[in-house]
Parts: structure tokens; sequence; C-alpha cells
């Protein structure tokens, strides 16, 4: 409780200066010893007890002494009276020494000759109560869990209630290639969209044909599939890969075209994390949006030694990030790029289109998909699927759809918010990995770990294994490398501390298990 | 003669049971009706109708089922009360002056008083206002007698029944019984000369000497206008789970806890005061409405008197209040049921306030969201100017309707009298004057 002794001990004081007049009105020359013994043990108990005990010392010490008990008591409540009614601070003097805990409030005061009717029982009555407080007032963790849930379904119920009717499609358009990253980023990619609180179709382009793996994970997903391919199979060099998956997402585009597919498109390469923002974002295209991409791993090909640190001339931090740029009033000025070329890049005259669409990814832009069909009707400044699509190159990004790109659309809050990312790691080409990601049969050689949980275990310390700190690896699949030996945890911490290198992926060289 | 003609419905032809067109007919559309019923109503509801103890009686119209009849009494009862100070207009207790309002320019209001059901006195006895604007209530047992006087005096319709087919509006802490203070309120008891009327007052206790048997209990006024400008989406996620703002302790007034709120909130806090689930302080927040909009329950707690204006809140709001005060009797108890839309918990359980909170399954928790979201439930606790039907007035109304016709104890004998003029403590029985 509050620090009530010295208050109490005052209040000890002030009761007596207050009531002694009375007192000595009542004929007594001075306190006797007694009633000040009394008083001082009342005073110590409410020290103890933590809440005021004058008043009801003084009713004690009142029948003790065989005064006229009702006189006094009234008085001093008459006293309160006169000091109560003009008071402008509104102040409760409490007076409990009427209604204690025991005392009911059907027990009418003495004077009272007010003709109301007597009560019936209640346990509800005026006066102190406990605060009950329990042994443990800790939050119970099955409780904070199913609190949870039931805020999850109000929330729900208020989604379908009040937003439901303008969750529009989503269209997924992903071109794949059976490689070594390529598993791990369909598994993200998978659990990102049947996360997505809607409707939504994903369309898997792939290259080299339909592939049994592929079609295994997305079988698993349960979502609304649709797998197309490519026949090429992607080529090895790095250059060419961009227009094979140009090509490949265009083969999609066509798909959603002759299909007449209805909803927002979203390119969600396989490599790229996605926020579930993005998702709701994208509802508010109207025919073609840019959003904001971070690009992480950055690629740069040159040596000079600031732009390796991603630092500018003026050595101003560069930010990876692709995208729309505004300006205050929230109207498209210009595009944020890779800093490997430019800045940022503003067009002066939105008649001329300063920045080659060859720079821009796909992932950045969201098209309505009625923007391909053939006969919706479209704003002028869209231009036509066989324009886009006549001439030989296949089309870099989707910019060429709008004639000018001051129509482009920024999204998240104008380019501000970066809603997904594009992760810049792949294996090299010729590394191998298991089908399925299935070790079967086991492996070759099986060396124990170095540090072992049963220490009576004898160990062997191996003379071409490299020990790496790899203490959550399990001692049977480890890791087996000729010549440079690194683990998949070492190559990331040495891809963190060479930022900025050519970060040559490392070779990750699995014995065979196909 | 006369020939009925009898559709047949079913003949028989080459022994079988045929049914002919009409027959058809008659089959399908039975099977229709049959279907209709059966066929789960649509789930995409977003509020329920409500109807109470009396009826589905929100929506009742009161014109035509009474008339009231409005005392003209001298300004100094409540114009010159109300120049001195206006702040009367907008704080919680400011109903019996709306209430005068709407009457006056009500189509129940009638100007003969021989034809009335009801009668109204408009005197505004929550008006005299501390610096802080808290109201006094000292004088006011003194205002209440002095009109009594005078419609005693100047008309006879409160002789012929001594009050009872009269109705007051006391919207003060403890109702008629006018003091802020519950023991003195209960010492004092209702003002000896309102006995036989009708009280419409926020205070609602059951076996309470301040809660008179048929008193209609109201909403406390809260500004509709300064609520509904906070209004957020309602698609706006809710990811409160309980939310309170107020005080716990009432330190000037009693510093060692127990006393106030008969140490429930006190209890709140101190079991609940770290746990995530609770969004509860003592702040003053600029977003308290908005917050209130993102909260799935609303603690309403008692004070120094069981009601609050948060129970209104919480209903226009939507979010689901949780009502600690044992023996409460809340607003429109008979047209509304509580049971069904608010959580009610017994003062010696707010330990396990938690407990009893999530062991509610979702589906009651939408059930009572739906009924908190039917409009004529939020129209039903406001006090809008001007009047909207459905509102708070017209719930008064109704209410007033519901207890017609007067019963024969109503009527005296001319020169019977129940009422003892001179009863009560000897401050009551001076004179009244306007300061």
């Amino acid at each position: 409780m509050k620090a009530t002794g010295p208050r109490s001990l005052q209040r000890c004081n002030t009761r007596r200066t207050s009531t002694s007049p009375e007192r000595y009105s009542e004929g007594s020359i001075r306190p006797s010893a007694l009633r000040l013994c009394v008083h001082a043990v009342a005073c110590l108990v409410s020290l103890i007890l933590g809440f005021r005990f004058s008043r009801e010392a003084l009713l004690v010490v009142v029948a003790f002494r065989h005064s006229p008990g009702d006189s006094i008591s009234q008085k001093l409540s008459s006293n309160l009276d006169r000091i109560s009614e003009p008071e402008i601070g509104l102040k409760f003097p409490y007076v409990p020494g009427k209604a204690t805990d025991d005392a009911a409030p059907e027990k009418l005061p003495l004077d009272s000759k007010l003709t109301v009717p007597p009560v019936k029982s209640s346990r509800v009555h005026v006066g102190r109560h406990e605060i009950l407080i329990r042994p443990w007032p800790r939050p119970n963790p099955l409780e904070v869990a199913v609190a949870h849930a039931l805020l999850q379904r109000v929330q729900q119920e208020q989604r379908r209630l009040y937003v439901a009717g303008e969750w529009r499609r989503v269209i997924v358009i992903t071109p794949t290639f059976s490689r070594t990253f390529q598993w791990a980023h369909l598994t993200g990619l998978m659990h990102t969209l049947m996360s997505v609180p809607g409707p939504l179709t994903w369309i898997v382009v792939e290259a080299g044909g339909v592939s049994n793996e592929t079609a295994s994970l997305l079988a698993r997903s349960g979502l609304e599939c649709f797998h197309l391919s490519v026949d090429q199979s992607m080529p090895a060099a790095w250059s060419q890969r961009e227009p094979m998956e140009s090509l490949m997402r265009v083969t999609a585009l066509r798909f959603v075209r002759e299909r007449k597919l209805d909803g927002v498109i979203v390119f969600a390469d396989d490599s790229n994390t996605h926020s579930l923002r993005l998702f709701d974002e994208v509802q508010n295209v109207k025919w073609l949006g840019a959003v904001s991409v971070g690009i992480l791993g950055n690629y740069v090909s040159t040596q000079d030694t600031q732009e390796l640190q991603g630092l500018s001339e003026e050595g101003r931090q560069l930010v990876s990030v692709q995208g729309p740029a505004c300006n205050e009033s929230c109207h498209l000025i210009g595009w944020h790029i890779l800093p490997r070329l430019e800045q940022s890049v503003k067009f002066d005259d939105v008649s001329k289109t300063v920045v080659s669409t060859k720079d821009l990814v796909w992932a950045g832009f969201v098209l309505n998909s009625r923007i391909l069909w053939e006969d919706a009707e479209k704003p002028d400044y869209i231009s036509d699927w066989d324009e886009w699509t006549s001439n030989q190159v296949v089309p870099s990004s989707p910019l060429g759809l709008v004639k000018n790109q001051v129509f482009v659309e920024p999204l998240g809050n104008c380019g501000r918010e970066v809603l997904l990312w594009w992760l810049r790691i792949e294996a090299r080409a010729d590394s191998k990995f298991p089908s399925r990601w299935v070790i079967d049969p086991p492996l070759e050689v099986v060396v124990p770990s170095k540090r072992t949980p049963w220490p009576e275990a004898r160990f062997e310390q191996p003379s071409l294994v490299h020990s790496a700190e790899s203490l959550n690896q399990s001692d049977k699949h480890r890791v087996k490398h000729s010549g440079r030996t690194r683990s998949k945890q070492g190559a990331r911490h040495s891809n963190k501390r060479r930022q900025g290198l050519p970060s040559k992926v490392e070779d990750f060289t699995i014995s065979q298990g196909q | 003669m006369i020939r009925m003609e009898i559709v047949e419905c079913w003949k028989r032809r080459r022994g079988m049971v045929v049914l002919t067109v009409a027959g058809r007919y008659a089959v399908i559309m039975l099977l229709l009706m049959v279907a209709l019923e059966v066929l789960p109503l649509a789930s995409a509801e977003e509020h329920e109708r409500i109807s109470g103890s009396a009826g589905d009686v929100l929506e009742d119209d009161p014109v035509g089922r009474l008339k009231v009849f409005v005392y003209e009494l001298p300004s100094k009862y409540n114009k010159n009360v109300l120049e001195k100070d206006s702040r009367c207009l907008t704080h919680m207790f400011a109903t019996e002056i709306f209430m005068h309002e709407f009457l006056l320019t009500s189509a129940v209001r009638t100007l003969n008083p021989d034809e009335a059901d009801w009668f109204y006195t408009p005197v505004y006895t929550t008006c005299d206002l501390t610096p802080n604007g808290l109201p006094l209530p000292f004088k006011s047992p003194q205002m209440m007698r002095s009109a009594i006087q005078y419609i005693s005096n100047q008309w006879p319709y409160w002789n012929r029944t001594e009050g009872a087919d009269h109705f007051f509006v006391v919207p003060h802490d403890f109702g008629a019984c006018f003091h802020y203070q519950e023991e003195k309120a209960i010492g004092r008891g209702i003002l000896p000369l309102l006995q036989r009327a009708t009280l419409v007052q926020t205070f609602g206790q059951s076996y309470h000497v301040c809660l008179k048997d048929g008193s209609i209990v109201v909403p406390p006024y809260c500004p509709p206008q300064k609520m509904q400008s906070h209004l957020i989406l309602p698609s706006t996620p809710r990811s409160i789970f309980v939310y309170f703002r107020g005080l716990f302790y009432d330190v000037g007034n009693d510093p060692e806890g127990g006393y106030y709120a008969r140490g429930a909130r006190a209890s709140v806090w101190e079991n609940f005061k770290n746990n995530p689930l609770f969004d509860i302080s003592t702040e003053h927040p600029v977003t308290y409405y908005e917050d209130m909009q993102r909260a799935v329950f609303c603690l309403c707690p008692l004070g120094w008197a069981p009601w609050s204006p948060r129970l209104v809140e919480g209903v226009i709001f939507g979010c689901i209040p949780v009502i600690i005060a044992d023996d409460i009797v809340l607003p429109f108890a008979d047209a509304i049921p509580w049971e069904e839309i608010g959580v009610f918990v017994a003062e010696k359980d707010v330990p396990n306030l938690d407990t009893i909170l999530t062991s509610i399954s979702p589906e009651v928790v939408l059930k009572k969201q739906r009924l908190l979201a039917t409009p004529a439930m939020k129209q039903a606790m406001l006090f809008p100017q001007p009047a909207q039907p459905g509102d708070a007035f017209h719930q008064i109304l109704n209410g007033l309707a519901r207890k017609l016709p007067h019963d024969k104890n109503t009527y005296l004998e001319p020169g019977h009298s129940v009422l003892n003029w001179s009863s009560g403590p000897p401050g009551d029985l001076k004179p009244w004057k306007l300061s």
C-alpha cells in the first residue's frame, strides 16, 4: 500500500488538535493518560495496518469513557458537515465511523425520520473493501494464445464484412528453372503465396520443359497453379539468362491474354522475398503500377573501390533500391535504378524517356490483367499487345505497355516503402544438388564431427576434412570437400567479410546423390 | 342453387393418383415455403435485431401513445440557472436540459393538461457547478421542493395524484437522493416529495435506496457530434484485447484505497498491470475514441457511482462493455437485453478477469459485436440535437408509454394526502432562491 505512515501520524496529530477543544468543552481539564495511551496505540496500529484508524479509535475511546457517544459523534458529524458544505474543491471527507465493514446500509441513522420503505437485503454495501489480488498475477500463456486466436477471428470477420468486396484476384507469374537454389527459393515463395489472404493464381513458367520436381512442389501448395513451360533450357551464361527470363514471362502473359484471366499481375521471381503488404498494396493498381524493389547482393563489375563499397563519388551511401521516384506532391518524376549505372534519373521532358527499359527489373511492376486483353476498354496511353511484342527483341520490362512513362502509378506510399527484395545469389551453373533434396542413396563417406555429445566415443581427427564452426550439423551428414573446404556457413561469413567484392558464389559440391 | 367449383387437386386415373395442374402448383408452393424456412439465413449479416424483455420495442414510435404536459415554471428554475453557467450543456448531466428542449417541440406535447397522461416539471437541479465543473447537490432538494410547491399551488394536477403521474429528470450521481457521497445519499434517501413520482435517472442499482421501483434508467449524456467526429474505418482491425483509461486509485479522496470503486478498479490494476492483453492506464490520450474502436473489450468498472459514460462510448464504438459493478441496473433494461450484449463480471471475480474473458467463445464475441453494430442500439444511447427517431429521448417516452394506463392507486380521493411536506432533514425545508 502507499506510504500512509507519516500521513496517518499527521492525521493523528490533527485529529488531536481539532477535537481537543471539544474535549475541553466537555469539562475535562486535560486529556487523561489512559486516553493518550489508547490513542497512541491506535496510531501505531494504523501505522502497521496502513490505514487510518484514528476515527475508529475515537469511537472506542468514547465508549470507554461512558460518555454519551451519540451526542459527541453527532456533534462531530455536524462539524464535518459545516466543513464540507461550502467546500469549493469538493473533497470527500470520509466518515468511516458510521458505516464500517460490518454495518449494513439498511440501518438508518438515528435521526432519520424518512419514510422510505425498508430495503431488501443486498450483498453490496458501502465501506472499505479489500483489494483482491490473486497470488500469481501473471498472464497465463495459454490464455494469451487463446486471446490472440480470438483477435484473429474478429479481424477475419471484419475483413469479411468491410473489406471483402474489394479484394481482386492476384495473378503471380514466376519464371523458374532447375538449379541448386530453385527448391529453396520456390519453397519460400510457395509459403508466402499460401499466406496471402485472398484468391490467388500462380503461373509458373519453367525453362527446359515441365519437370516433375517442380510439379510435385506445386501440387503440395494447394494453390491454383498453371505450370507452363518453354522448350529451350536456360543458358548457362549469366548475361543470356535475363532475356530468357523475359521470354518466359511474356509466355505467361500470353497465357493470361488467351485465357482472359482477371486480376492483378505480380511478377514474383523465385529469388525474391515478398512482404504480405505488397499484396494489399497492389489492389490499388489501375493499369500499370511500379513498386520499389530492394536489390540485395549487389553485383558491381567495376574495380573502383568507392563504388565497391556502394558509395558515390561524393562519398554518400547509395541505397540499392529500384523503383519510382516521386516529388513532394506524390507525382512520378523519375526512377531509382541500380547504382552501377546511375544513382537516379529524372526526366525533364515528359515525352522523352531517359531511362532505357533494360535497366528495370520486371519484379518492380504490377499490371492490371485487362491491359493484355484484346477487347477490354483501355485508355489511350496503353499500347497494344501486338505492338509491344511484335519486334524481334523480347521486351525487357513492361514499361513498353504504356506509351508515356508519366502514366505509371507509383505504389507503396509513392515508392517510399520497399515491399519486396531481390536476393541476387545463385550457385554456379555446374553445381550439383540431390533431386528434390532427398539424400538417397546415403553419402559415401561418413565422418564423425569433432564435438560429439557422448564424451566416451572415440573420434579421430580426419586429415582431409576442414573442421568449421558448424556445431549444428549432425555428425552423419557432414559435408566433405576436397581441396578448399568451406561449409555453407563459412561461405556466407566470407561473403560478408568481403562486401562489395565480386561475390562469386562458392562451390557446393556434395557427393553424388541423384 | 349455389354451385361451388371445387378445384380438384388430384384424381384417379388408371388406378394411380395423379396431381392436376392446380395440385402441382400447390405442391411447388409448399416445397418452396419449406425450403425457405429450412435454408440457413445469410450469415453475411452485419447486425442483428435487438429485443429485450419488453419485446422488440427499441424502434417504437411514442407519438400517439402518450401525451405529456410541460409545466411553465418561472425561468429561475431553468433558464436563469443555465445562463449562470453554460457548462451545464456539455457535462454528463445535461440530460435534464436537453429533455426539456426536446419536449417543448415534440409531437407528444399537449397544451391541454386535462388530456395529458404525464406531467413534466422542467427544473435543472444539477446545474450548480464548482469552478472545476462538478455539480453541488446541496441546494438541489430545496430547489426541487420549491418547484413542486409552485406547481401544486398553480395547478391542481399535483394534488390530484400527489405526483403519481408526474415525471422528473434527476441525472445526478445517486438520482433523487441528491448527494455525491453514497453513505450520505443512502442516509438521505429519495426526496420524500418524489415518493410517488416517476424518476428518470442515470443511477441504477438493485436493492438500493436511491433506485425506486418504476424508475426509468437512462444513459449519461455524451456529446454525439464529438463522438461521431472521431469515427474511423470499420475495416481497421481490432487489435487491442482489453482497453481502459481512467483512475484506479482516487488519491485525493481515498488515499488508502478500498473505498473508491469498492476496491474493484484497484484490483484490476494490481492484477493486470503487467498483462500484455490489457491496455490499461490513467493517461488521457488524444486518441481515446480511436483506441476504443480498435479494441474488442472495454472495461466499464464502477467508480464512486456504478454508472459511467464508458458504457455509451463502448456501444457507439462497437467495443464490448465489460461491466464490473454488482447489482447495477443498466439503461432501458426492459428494452435492451444487456446480458446478450455486454459481459458482466462480479467484483469478487475481478482477479480472474483474464480467464473469464478468454473463455468466451469467438462465436459469442461475434454475436455481441453484431448486436452492438445495430443502428437502433447505438441510437438508443444518444441524445442528439435535434432529436432523431429511436434515440434516448424516444426511449424515455416509450418507457413512460409502457407504464400506461395508470393504475387505480394513482388518483387520490380529494382531500386525501399521502406525502408529508415537512419530512426530511431540516436543511431541505428552507426556502430556495437562486443565488
